[in-house]
């Protein structure tokens, strides 16, 4: 290796090149796949190796601005994101399959919609439960049902929740603080940006 | 690494098939195929230069071509 060469942690930088070594065991195939992927804009690559003892990522630069030591620890950095996101999506693919099966089942018509379970087709009178009771009306349909005031507060409340304690009664072990602190940033976003 | 020989009129490229499958490659061929003169040959890829064209530059293009075949769809693995 010349002066200009360095090895930094897994990455080997030479002049005009870089070559990035990663460990097949703590990195699967298809996410080194979409860090490179993640790079292309600014670098090109080539993938070598071994795939059973180690790969090797060469990264070249498209551009002379293009900082190969930046672009290494960028790359390393999109390793750990594209693992976290493939075990996330690995724990909740089941759910996912559950969500669009119940929605494509709603559209197909196979399950009849929440709706229209309740709907009298002789006297098209509406039974659908309210919070008030059973409604019997002869005219009633979803969206023309206004709500009694306390009603439409409680609404109010389980959208933008303003005591945690409420929200979270009766779940144990909650940072009800920290809740609060996140809940505020979504709601208040302005004035904490603004601090 | 060398997976990309430059030579005096062309450039030849050795990719691992283990990260670049033959099918895939084949693909990348048909599509740069248009442009420039490439082909596959022994499980390498020829690139002749033209008037245009930097054999080596298209290579390097050519394998970001075959990692977005790869991340766009091939479920090859």
């Amino acid at each position: 290796m010349s002066e200009e060469d360095s090895i930094l942690d897994n990455i080997e930088i030479h002049k005009n090149f870089a070559i990035i070594s990663i460990n097949p065991k703590l990195y699967p195939l298809s996410v080194i796949y979409s860090a490179a992927y993640w790079l292309l804009d600014r670098v090109h690559v080539i993938i070598d190796g071994d795939p059973e003892t180690e790969i090797l990522v060469e990264i070249r630069p498209k551009d002379k601005k293009v900082d190969l030591k930046e672009i290494g620890y960028e790359f390393n950095d999109e390793l750990i994101n594209y693992s976290v996101y493939t075990v996330q999506a690995t724990r909740n693919k089941r759910l996912r399959e559950m969500i669009v099966e119940k929605a494509l089942m709603g559209n197909i018509g196979q399950q009849p919609s929440q709706t229209q379970q309740y709907i009298n087709p002789q006297s098209e009178k509406c039974d659908c439960p309210t919070p008030q009771g059973k409604q019997e009306s002869s005219t009633w349909k979803p969206r023309e049902q206004t709500l009694q005031d306390e009603e439409l507060q409680k609404l109010r409340e389980r959208i933008i929740p303003t005591n945690n304690s409420d929200l979270f009664k009766g779940v144990g072990d909650i940072d009800e603080d920290g809740i609060t602190n996140v809940q505020n940033y979504r709601h208040k976003k302005d004035e904490f940006l603004n601090d | 690494m060398d997976a990309i020989k430059v030579e005096k009129n062309r450039c030849v490229l050795k990719l691992n098939n283990d990260f670049y499958p033959e099918r895939i490659i084949k693909e990348g061929i048909d599509t740069f195929q248009n442009k420039e003169r490439i082909s596959f040959s022994e499980g390498r890829i020829i690139i002749e230069k033209n008037k245009n064209n930097n054999p080596e530059k298209v290579a390097y293009e050519f394998c970001d071509y075959l990692l977005s075949l790869i991340q766009g769809g091939s479920r090859w693995h």
